[in-house]
């Protein structure tokens, strides 16, 4: 039936649009133990700075790939000068931290671009709706389904195929042992908190010509990336991939048939897997205290 | 060094001394005058200026400002120019409600004006009834004159029940149309107008086919979009705040959903909203002003706008301008700095002609503002003559059309006259 594909390509474009944006969460999480509560605001200064490389260039596709990398440089600024320090001190000065660079960000925002909400247009090219026969569907939707897959595939051949990728895995078990072979653990560290800031601005991207860009978007998401990453389990990708695809499957098919209790569906089943592997599904226990 | 320093601490001296006594002479006329002639007006503007509603902060302020300036070039209030305040609400009830307190004991206001959001409302509402000061709500206060019937409570802002009747009877009975499909937000705003829909939709002659909810906040609206596209419903209303709109409109577009209707329609029109929404062509929308409406008055105000601020005013500048110049005529009015006195003109206070043209009255059962409604439709952007041109205005509603009756439960009100 008509009504059943609809909701499940309603679930999977969300559920990719989430693992963009959970996916650098984790990432940092793993390898840094840093939880970033700037991730939000990166993601916003994402869309915001694609509305100005736009506005340069007339090309969604040339604002997707600058947009992220002006980010990434932020970030690796940001990360450099400010996180730096602090590693090896308790977690709570971390959050503070990244709390703080978030409303940073958030104030320069509204500083540079003002208050008031701007516009992403949907491109083109991938602007209507496609028609299957047995279903129409928006492209722009089916685009984000696809660019999330191969981000994720990219993602999973970086850290499995890669000399990096081993040190990130390496890095996220044991980063004094990985140090004591001779590699410069806190490049890696850099590195990969301006991968995953810029994976964050690719979602904030990729959501705007659905969302719109708007101040408070950033903390409006990083709830839900939140709960995509606890759930999935922290410092896993993988993870992220399937709390994403439970929380948008989730949040797709139960905005279909209970629309008034989507937000109470989503925290049952978060209640009911932290109670039975509280570490997440694809998390390893005992992974957060180290 | 000590020689630089000495003149600069007598100058010093000399300032404090010249200003101490010009403040106890002050001091000393207020006291001898009685609340009388002397003494400067103080209105004290509630603004969120930090917190989810920020965007508004700036626009109310702004409005409020208008009003005073423009009061002031006029003479100002008990022959004194207007003193303005402005205070944070955070969009937060429990910070309102100490920014309103502040304002009165610390700045001593003689009225207060401003505040967005209900729950920011309700809080300064009740702040302002035990300091015993006037305040008129701001944009999207309704409620505070809903239930509490407070003596010295006014709002400017349309009820849920004005919202919900403005613009349904008119696609009804103009644009044929009768199946109505309904996205609303899934909050007291959203439900309170949800429930006026049920009562009016029947009995003006239209059916409600289907109803969808979608929480504050909501990002996606695919799941109620398809939903809507499937019910065969001909028209498509949309109750929904702030950016949740351009969500739902956009994302609309994007299936294609426009052609699926014959007439679709936003409940609330704002233009900081249509800037931001990929398409309002064709769309119909409600709002209680919109910076286009064809009226003397309005049209100076926009103007002098304009100036200022080099933009068109939007919906909360326009609301919290025709807010606080009832206020500041009101105070005028009653010739006296006595909140009572003011509290009193404002009841049943009518202003004609009211800068959007036509009358309007704080109505004395329960200190609702009466003011017409308009229903607008989106231009194409090739329409679009100038920046912020989103709309036509077709339909001007009497404000007495669409208001709701007197609250029962308000046996204390009128409370002056």
């Amino acid at each position: 039936m008509v009504v059943d594909s609809a909701a499940i390509l309603n679930g999977l474009s969300r559920a990719f649009l989430l693992f963009l944006i959970a996916s650098g969460l984790s990432l940092i999480f793993g390898l840094m133990g840093v939880v970033n509560f700037a991730h939000g605001a990166f993601y916003a200064l994402g869309a915001y700075l694609a509305v100005f490389v736009f506005g340069f260039s007339d090309s969604f596709l040339v604002a997707l790939f600058v947009a992220p990398f002006l980010v990434a440089l932020v970030g690796i600024a940001a990360e450099a000068t400010a996180i730096r320090p602090l590693y090896g001190r308790d977690p709570i000065y971390q959050v503070l931290l990244t709390f703080g660079v978030s409303i940073v960000l958030d104030e320069l925002i509204k500083f540079v671009w003002g208050a008031d909400p701007l516009r992403l247009a949907t491109p083109a090219a991938i602007g209507g709706v496609a028609d299957f026969g047995f279903i129409s569907y928006p492209a722009y939707r089916l685009f984000i389904i696809g660019f999330g897959l191969v981000v994720a595939a990219a993602l999973w051949l970086f850290i499995q195929r890669t000399r990096v990728g081993i040190i990130v895995r390496a890095g996220t078990l044991d980063s004094e042992m990985v140090e004591a072979m001779g590699i410069n653990v806190r490049r890696v560290f850099t590195g990969m908190f301006g991968l995953g800031v810029g994976l964050a601005a690719v979602g904030g991207v990729v959501a705007s010509p659905l969302l719109g860009v708007y101040p408070s978007m950033g903390t409006e998401i990083l709830i839900e990336a939140f709960l995509v990453v606890v759930l999935g389990g922290l410092g896993s990708v993988r993870g992220a991939l399937l709390g994403a695809l439970i929380i948008g499957m989730a949040q797709g098919l139960g905005a279909f048939y209970i629309d008034q209790f989507v937000g109470l569906l989503l925290f049952v089943i978060m209640i009911v897997v932290l109670l039975v592997r509280p570490y997440g599904l694809l998390g390893q226990p005992g992974f957060v205290e180290h | 060094m000590t020689d630089r320093d000495t003149p600069k601490r007598r100058s010093f001296l000399k300032y404090v001394g010249t200003t101490g006594a010009a403040l106890g002479l002050a001091g000393c006329t207020g006291g001898t005058g009685g609340g009388g002639s002397s003494e400067a007006f103080t209105l004290g503007t509630l603004a969120p200026q930090s917190g989810g509603f920020s965007a508004s902060g700036p626009s109310v302020v702004q409005g409020d400002e208008l009003a005073v300036s423009q009061v002031n070039e006029a003479g100002g209030v008990n022959d004194q120019d207007v003193e303005m305040v402005v205070r944070d609400t955070e969009t937060d009830p429990n910070a309102g409600a100490r920014a309103a307190r502040e304002l009165v004991q610390q700045e001593d206001v003689d009225a207060l004006s401003g505040a967005v959001s209900s729950s920011v409302g309700l809080a300064v509402a009740a702040t302002a009834n035990d300091e015993e000061v006037p305040y008129i709500g701001g944009i999207g206060s309704a409620a505070i004159v809903q239930g509490d019937c407070r003596e010295y409570v006014y709002t400017n802002n349309p009820s849920t029940h004005m919202v919900a009747t403005g613009t349904i009877p008119y696609l009804i009975d103009e644009q044929g149309t009768s199946d109505i499909y309904f996205i609303t937000a899934d909050y007291t705003w959203g439900q309170t107008i949800q429930q006026t829909y049920e009562e009016i939709v029947p009995a003006s002659g239209g059916n409600m086919v289907g109803s969808s909810f979608a929480p504050f906040g909501a990002n996606d609206f695919s799941s109620q979009i398809s939903q809507a596209i499937d019910s065969g419903a001909d028209t498509l209303m949309m109750t929904l705040w702030g950016q949740d709109q351009v969500k739902c409109v956009n994302q609309l577009i994007q299936f294609d959903g426009r052609q699926e209707f014959d007439n679709v329609a936003m409940a609330w029109n704002s233009i900081a909203l249509n800037r931001s929404m990929d398409s309002v062509e064709g769309i119909y929308a409600g709002a209680p002003y919109y910076w286009g409406i064809d009226a003397e008055p309005n049209t100076e105000f926009v103007s002098a706008y304009e100036d200022e601020y080099d933009e068109k005013p939007p919906m909360a500048s326009g609301m919290q301008y025709g807010s606080t110049t009832s206020l500041l005529d009101a105070a005028q009015e009653a010739d006296s700095l006595s909140s009572d006195d003011l509290a009193a003109e404002l009841e049943g206070w009518t202003n004609d002609p009211y800068y959007k043209g036509g009358d309007q009255e704080f109505r004395p059962c329960d200190h609702q503002n009466i003011s017409d409604w308009f229903v607008m439709q989106g231009k194409a952007e090739g329409d679009m003559s100038e920046s912020a041109d989103f709309m036509e205005l077709i339909e001007r509603r009497d404000g007495s059309e669409v208001v709701h009756d007197c609250f029962d439960a308000c046996q204390g009100l009128p409370a002056w006259s």
